[in-house]
Order: C-alpha cells, then sequence, then structure tokens
C-alpha cells in the first residue's frame, strides 16, 4: 500500500472516528478561526449600520430639498409683494396714507 | 460509577451504534451540503426572474440641475425655479382589499369608514383649492363616481388639481384621508418643474423663456436672457446609482456617481424698480388710446452704458398690453427729428457751424428742391419773431426740418461719404453685439452714397431722421454719449455669472468709442436740448420736471405694409389717408450732471390723427424722470452738522455683574445713547422731554443700588 492510499485510509478513518480535525490539528487554529468569525460578525454589523446612516441621509436628503422648495416658494412669494405697484395696492387697500416719495430722501451728513 | 459498573455490554454497544448512526448522518448531510455548495456556485444557472428577487435591485437616479436664478443688479430675484404640483387621485384605492374582507358586513363597513373620510376630505378641498372654484359635491362626485365603477377608463388617476404651490400642497397633506398617505387615500403627486417670475410680466420679453418641444425639437422656443444664456442657467443633469433596501432606496456605495453641476445665476444690469416705473409710466399713457399699437422704453446708465430698463409693450387683438416683441433691439424704424441731434453733432464736431450762427429762413423753402413743401415752423417763426434768419439753437429748439437740411446740404452737399462716415463712426449702422438677439427683429441701416438707392434728397432727408433705420436702442446709445461727454458705451444687459453668491465671470462696461465727439460738442448739444425741454417742443410736458432734462422729441411717419396701404401708391398713407406714426422722446437727466438717459418710443396704428413725441412719449418721459429722481436718495437734500453729540466713553459701557457701579453721566447724550448707557449699568430710566439730555437724577457718579430709577430730562 502506497503512501497515498494509507492517506486515504487514514482520513476517511479518521473521519469515521470523528477526530480528523483533531488529527489536522487544527484546534491550534481555533484563536484565528474565532477571531476570523468575530471580523465576519463585525463586517456584517458595520454594513448594516452603514445602511442605517445612508438610509438617514437619503431621508434628511429628502427633508432639506423640501425645505430648499418651500424656502424657494416664499422667497417667491416675498420678492412679489417688493414690486412698487404691489406696495402702492397693498397701502391703497390697508388705507394708508403713505404714498410713493415725490421728492428724494434727506442725507444727514 | 457503581452504577456504570452496572451497564449491560448490550446496553454500551447500543448507545455507540446509536451515537454512530447520528454521526453518520450528520457527515452524510455535510457532505451533501458541501456539494450542493459547490454545485451551486459553480454549475447552477438560477432563473434570471428569482435573482432580480433576491437581489437588492438597483437603479439610476438621475438628479436634474437646479436652472440658475435671473437678478437684477441689487441681486432681486427676476426668474427662479420652483415645483409646482399636480394632483391626482386613485379613486379605487384599497376598494379590492375591502371587498377580500372576511364578513359582507366587514366589507361594507370598511368602504362606508373610506367614504366617510373622503366625504371630509371634499368638505375641504373647496377651501384649500378656492381658486379652482370647485364646490365640496363637485369633488365627492367626481370621486364616487370613479370609485362606484369597475371600468372607467383612468378611475385610478383622477386629476383633482393642476399646478398649485407647495403651501398649498402641504395643506392638502393635512386634510383628512390625504392624511394617510398615497396608499390609503390614492393622492397621487406629481411635481413639475416650473419656472416663476416674481415680478408677473415685468420685463418679460428681456428676461424671455424657454419652451422644449420634445417632439419636434425645433419647434422649441428659446427667448430672451432665459433662452440666449440657457447654457449657463441650465446646468448638467447627475446621475448616481441607487439601491432598494427593507427601509428605502439608498445611494448604491460600489457605482460611480456623476454629481449634479447646477445652473449659474445670471445677474443683470437691470432696476427693477425702474424697470417697474418705466412700465407703468408707458401702460398708463397707451392703455386706453385705441389708435396706439405699442411703445418701448429703454434707461441706460450714463457713464456705464449698462440698460437699467428695457420695457417693451403691444396690444394683442384683444387690446390687452403684454410684452410679445422686443422692440427696443429688434425693431428700427426711420427715428425722425430726434436724428437732428446727430446731425448736429456732426456739424459741430466738423467745425461747420456754432449755436449761435444764423443762417436765412427763406420762407422754408430749399430753393434748389422744390418739390419738398415749405417748413411751417419757418414760418411760424418768421411771422412771431418778425425776422428772416434763425440761429441754429432756434432751429434746432424748435425742430426745424429746413434748418438741417439746408445746413446740411450746404457742410455736406459736395460730399456727402463725410457726413455718412461721421454716422458709421457713432455706431448708428451696428448691432454691436448686443447681449440680446430678437428673433424676427431687424437692425439698424445706414444709406451708401455709393448704392442705387441714393438720390439727391437722400442727405438732407438723412439730415432730418428719414432714409435711415435705427433701432430705439442705437439712438439711445447716441444719446448716451452726448450725456457722457462724448464716450459712447456700449449697452449691456448681463453683469456677470454667478454660482452661490461668488462672481465666476464679470462682464462690464466697454467702450464703443472713447471719443465720438469732443466734450465741447456735448456740451454744445447738452445746451441745445435742455433748451428743446425749456423754451422747444418738448417743453409743455418736461419744463417743470422734478430735475431738469436735456431731450429732443421726434415724430416720424413709418412706411405702410403692402397690405396696409388698400392700394393707395403713397407708402407712408392708405387710401383714405390714414398715416402710422412712431414718436418718440430721447433725453437724459439731470441735465446738469447726467445720471440716466432713456428713450421712449411709441407706435401707432394707421390714423388720422397726428401723434406727436411731444405729447406721450413726453408724457411718459416726465413721469419716469420724476420717479427715478424721488426715488434717488444721491439727489436727496444734504444736511450739514451742526452740533457735537458727545462720544461715550468707555465707562459707560459697563455689565450688569459686579456690585454698585456709579450713575453714568448722560448729560447731552440723545435718549438711545443715555437709555444704552444707563440700563446697562443696572439701573432703570425715566424720561421726558425730546433731545439731548440736560439734567439727571441722581446726578453723575452717585452709587445706587440696582434696579433705581434714574430720571431724565430731555430738551
Amino acid at each position: 500500500m502506497n503512501k497515498t492510499a494509507y492517506a486515504i485510509k487514514e482520513f476517511f478513518i479518521s473521519l469515521g472516528r470523528g477526530d480528523l480535525l483533531t488529527r489536522l490539528r487544527v484546534d491550534r487554529l481555533l484563536p484565528y478561526i474565532l477571531y476570523l468569525f468575530a471580523l465576519g460578525c463585525i463586517s456584517i454589523w458595520m454594513s448594516y449600520h452603514a445602511e442605517q446612516t445612508m438610509l438617514k441621509v437619503e431621508k434628511n436628503n429628502e427633508i432639506i430639498r423640501t425645505l430648499k422648495i418651500y424656502n424657494a416658494q416664499k422667497t417667491y412669494e416675498l420678492v412679489g409683494l417688493d414690486r412698487i405697484a404691489t406696495v402702492e395696492k397693498m397701502l391703497e387697500e390697508a388705507g394708508s396714507q403713505v404714498k410713493s416719495p415725490e421728492k428724494p430722501a434727506d442725507v444727514l451728513d | 460509577m457503581a452504577k456504570r459498573n452496572k451497564e449491560k455490554p448490550e446496553d454500551r454497544h447500543r448507545i455507540s451504534k446509536i451515537l454512530w448512526s447520528l454521526y453518520i448522518t450528520f457527515l452524510v448531510l455535510s457532505l451533501v451540503l458541501i456539494i450542493r455548495i459547490i454545485d451551486i456556485q459553480y454549475f447552477w444557472e438560477p432563473d434570471p426572474q428569482t435573482v432580480e428577487y433576491f437581489q437588492p435591485r438597483r437603479y439610476e437616479n438621475k438628479t436634474r440641475p437646479e436652472r440658475g436664478a435671473i437678478m437684477d443688479m441689487n441681486g432681486k430675484l427676476l426668474a427662479i425655479s420652483t415645483p409646482l404640483y399636480n394632483i391626482n387621485m386613485d379613486c379605487a384605492v384599497l376598494k379590492d382589499e375591502f371587498r377580500a374582507g372576511k364578513t359582507p358586513r366587514q366589507t361594507d363597513s370598511l368602504e362606508r369608514e373610506w367614504r366617510a373620510k373622503a366625504r371630509l376630505l371634499c368638505n375641504e378641498l373647496p377651501k384649500v383649492l378656492a381658486k379652482d372654484g370647485k364646490t365640496a359635491d363637485y369633488y365627492y362626485n367626481l370621486i364616487m363616481k370613479n370609485r362606484e365603477s369597475d371600468s372607467m377608463r383612468g378611475r385610478r388617476n383622477v386629476p383633482i388639481t393642476r399646478n398649485i404651490d407647495h403651501s398649498t400642497y402641504l395643506k392638502l397633506c393635512d386634510l383628512p384621508l390625504f392624511n394617510e398617505g398615497q396608499f390609503k387615500s390614492g393622492m397621487i403627486k406629481t411635481e413639475v418643474e416650473t419656472r416663476q417670475y416674481p415680478y408677473g410680466s415685468l420685463a418679460a420679453r428681456v428676461i424671455g423663456d424657454v419652451r422644449i418641444n420634445k417632439e419636434n425639437p425645433e419647434e422649441s422656443r428659446y427667448l430672451g436672457i432665459e433662452g440666449q444664456y440657457d447654457y449657463v442657467l441650465h446646468g448638467k443633469e447627475g446621475s448616481q446609482w441607487m439601491k432598494r433596501t427593507d427601509k428605502g432606496s439608498i445611494a448604491d456605495p460600489d457605482s460611480t456617481v456623476v454629481e449634479v453641476e447646477n445652473g449659474k445665476n445670471i445677474r443683470t444690469t437691470l432696476d427693477i424698480d425702474i424697470q417697474d416705473i418705466a412700465d407703468r409710466a408707458l401702460r398708463r399713457h397707451i392703455t386706453d388710446d385705441e389708435e396706439i399699437e405699442g411703445g418701448c422704453v429703454v434707461v441706460l446708465d450714463v457713464t456705464t452704458g449698462a440698460v437699467r430698463a428695457m420695457v417693451n409693450l403691444q396690444k394683442n387683438s384683444k387690446g390687452e398690453l403684454g410684452e410679445y416683441f422686443n422692440m427696443a433691439i429688434g425693431r428700427p424704424g426711420e427715428p425722425g427729428s430726434i436724428f437732428k441731434a446727430v446731425t448736429l453733432a456732426t456739424l459741430l464736431e466738423d467745425g461747420k457751424v456754432t449755436l449761435q450762427d444764423k443762417i436765412p429762413t427763406n420762407k422754408g423753402r430749399i430753393t434748389e428742391m422744390p418739390e419738398i413743401a415749405a417748413d411751417s415752423y419757418i414760418t411760424d417763426w418768421e411771422r412771431k419773431n418778425n425776422t428772416s434768419s434763425i440761429s441754429v439753437q432756434d432751429g434746432f429748439k424748435i425742430s426745424s426740418n429746413y434748418v438741417f437740411r439746408r445746413l446740411v446740404l450746404d457742410s455736406y452737399g459736395d460730399k456727402p461719404e463725410k457726413f455718412i462716415d461721421k454716422l458709421y463712426e457713432y455706431k448708428l449702422n451696428d448691432a454691436y453685439d448686443f447681449d440680446l438677439e430678437e428673433k424676427g427683429g431687424t437692425s439698424s441701416k445706414v444709406p451708401d452714397p455709393g448704392s442705387s438707392g441714393w438720390s439727391r434728397s437722400t442727405l438732407p432727408s438723412t439730415a432730418i431722421g428719414y432714409s435711415v433705420m435705427e433701432t430705439p436702442l442705437n439712438i439711445v446709445t447716441f444719446y448716451n454719449a452726448i450725456a457722457n461727454n462724448g464716450k459712447m458705451m456700449k449697452p449691456y444687459l448681463i453683469e456677470s455669472h454667478e454660482e452661490n453668491g461668488k462672481v465666476v465671470k464679470k462682464f462690464g462696461p466697454e467702450i464703443l468709442n472713447a471719443s465720438a465727439f469732443s466734450k465741447a460738442t456735448a456740451d454744445s448739444l447738452t445746451k441745445a436740448l435742455t433748451m428743446v425741454t425749456l423754451e422747444g417742443t418738448g417743453a409743455t410736458r418736461l419744463k417743470n420736471a422734478k430735475c431738469t432734462v436735456a431731450g429732443k422729441t421726434g415724430t416720424a411717419r413709418m412706411v405702410l405694409d403692402v397690405s396696409e396701404r388698400k392700394g393707395s401708391h403713397d407708402p407712408y398713407k392708405d387710401i383714405d389717408g390714414r398715416r402710422k406714426y412712431q414718436a418718440t422722446f430721447v433725453g437724459f437727466f439731470p441735465a446738469e450732471e447726467p445720471q440716466y438717459t432713456a428713450i421712449v418710443t411709441v407706435y401707432t396704428k394707421p390714423t388720422r390723427r397726428s401723434v406727436y413725441g411731444g405729447v406721450i412719449p413726453a408724457m411718459t418721459f416726465r413721469e419716469l424722470v420724476d420717479q427715478v429722481w424721488s426715488l434717488d436718495s444721491r439727489w436727496g437734500e444734504e444736511y450739514a452738522k451742526k452740533a457735537d453729540i458727545p462720544a461715550m466713553k468707555p465707562e459707560y459701557i459697563a455689565t450688569m455683574s459686579g456690585t454698585a457701579i456709579p450713575v453714568p453721566d448722560v448729560k447731552g447724550m440723545g435718549l438711545k445713547d443715555a437709555l444704552y448707557a444707563i440700563e446697562n449699568n443696572g439701573y432703570k430710566c425715566e424720561y421726558e422731554g425730546m433731545g439731548h439730555v440736560v439734567s439727571q437724577t441722581p446726578a453723575a457718579g452717585t452709587q445706587s443700588r440696582k434696579g433705581e430709577t434714574v430720571k431724565l430730562v430731555l430738551r
């Protein structure tokens, strides 16, 4: 029986006995296996939290967008009120005596 | 131990067998698992639909750039982009789900509950959507009609309202049923990016618009600044791959990102207040006059040539005024008498005449051209002044055609090209690459002495503003050069391109001709133009303006279209004797130290009435001058300092901390400063009178408790 056949036979025997990993001395690598496992867990955990953060970013982007629209809308409304004709009309409707100036404003030294 | 020893060998053998079987089972299962993993990894071809279902879905999210705003010179927004919303409704929402209720009773109850909420919604809709003028019953019937039918087309997308702003949309979202979200209420929102113009129709043609025809791009419309500078305002689209997760979409970090590049803002030279004043003034004077077709106003800043206002009003078929065509840059016409300033400038600059030179009146006739009718202004002048001569200045003041024909024939009759060359120097044949182009418009034209169209009457005709075609912008640019001591500035409309408040590209004043004519000529012209508004053809309307105006009236008959002539052979008159006029007033103010140059041109429909530059255009100009002058504090009265108010000493500026700060000395201070000093030291203040503090109780330096009152007397 050559070496290879012997090794295969031993492999199956130890597999059958249930001590394959022990014979391969995998137990020495256990800390590393545990470390790798922990890294995997941390990686999954971090991916999950990154995704949650990204979701938060997208939600905040949407809020910012809504606020920008609100700001643009209010700016539009306010700018429209700034027109001389509009101001005069509003003053008239309010019964105000204030009219457009008839001479330039005085300048104080 | 004893118990263990008691175990029979058969039992141990049986346990070993069970464990062995279990081990073999798990071993086989694990082998099957390993083989399956290898199979799936390397050999198995999954169903593509299944793959799509199990993998997070990715899609490309294109981000539209924000279109840049257009601003006036002070940063006031003339055009901005805001979304408007169209609201539709899926009237059959949840209907099938309700039908699938466990019992008919449950189905009925759920449906009734939904309808009750819909009724509440419909009661509120007319209040929020008042502009649509619909009733609560209208909305309810609309929704129910579509809900009850199982076959009606479009029942899942029924229009409720269109083009509502963000505030109205938010109000709708708070209404009963709609506040339960899209999947329960059936509310469908569509966002439509819309260009908004806060000042309405003001400068509408200058600001322009972009209307894209997707089906036929060649028919897309690009007008005004919006159209011509679309490449600046539009920006560049961005894209980002997104992936869907259980809780929403997020940016896919593994994909490439094309950052969106928002459009740049454009700051124009327009002053929206002056634009508003000019717009209202022109409207006021032409709205009710049925024979006026329209008019335009251009206002330039004297030293820079910046366009402060450009109004273009025309009547539509219903007689309503609107900005439909930029006449200021695209409608050249024979300018008439306002061109006499050009002729006078040339004569003065070439040393042919001075303002005081006199010529014989000759009863208003050009002897060598008997076909030209006598100038009635000259015959009136002869009669009123009992004289047979007239000075150049007086000829300009009364806008005599005879005087200017005579002067030009005498000075340039043998060398007309010398006169015409001057017109080229004044850029009167030039569109000078203005910041805007008007589609369908034409440019100014000066006659060519070498062309076949030149005749012996062309030169005297040009001298009085016929045989030349000039846009209002060309004319106002020339007058602006007079106001600017002979320096001709290029009119411009775009001040800068800006991004996030920073200037990224600056434009500015450009000189067209650094010395179109000398300062002496400019001064003489200013004097002559001032006489026009004080004593001449513009005096009636402008003599008592709030500041002195230097300007010129001009009335020109316009050539009628063949269709308008109705068979008449006279190009200026139809068969019924009706004419079309282009009436203008152009000038600058204040004449002593000019700040603005403006032109008002009014176009008539065919009419039997004569429309003069000294009437509607001069009245509009007057209103413009008075209002612009009143709004500008540069021309306000200055009050010199008459007394010194004591400056606040550092010891008065104390804080409330610490104890017993002495009462400060506030004598001589104004009330504002005195209050600041006293209250900062922890005291209360009472005062009487107006002016400055003349006495205080307790006296300065007294140590009082915090909160004590210091009484002041002001006078």
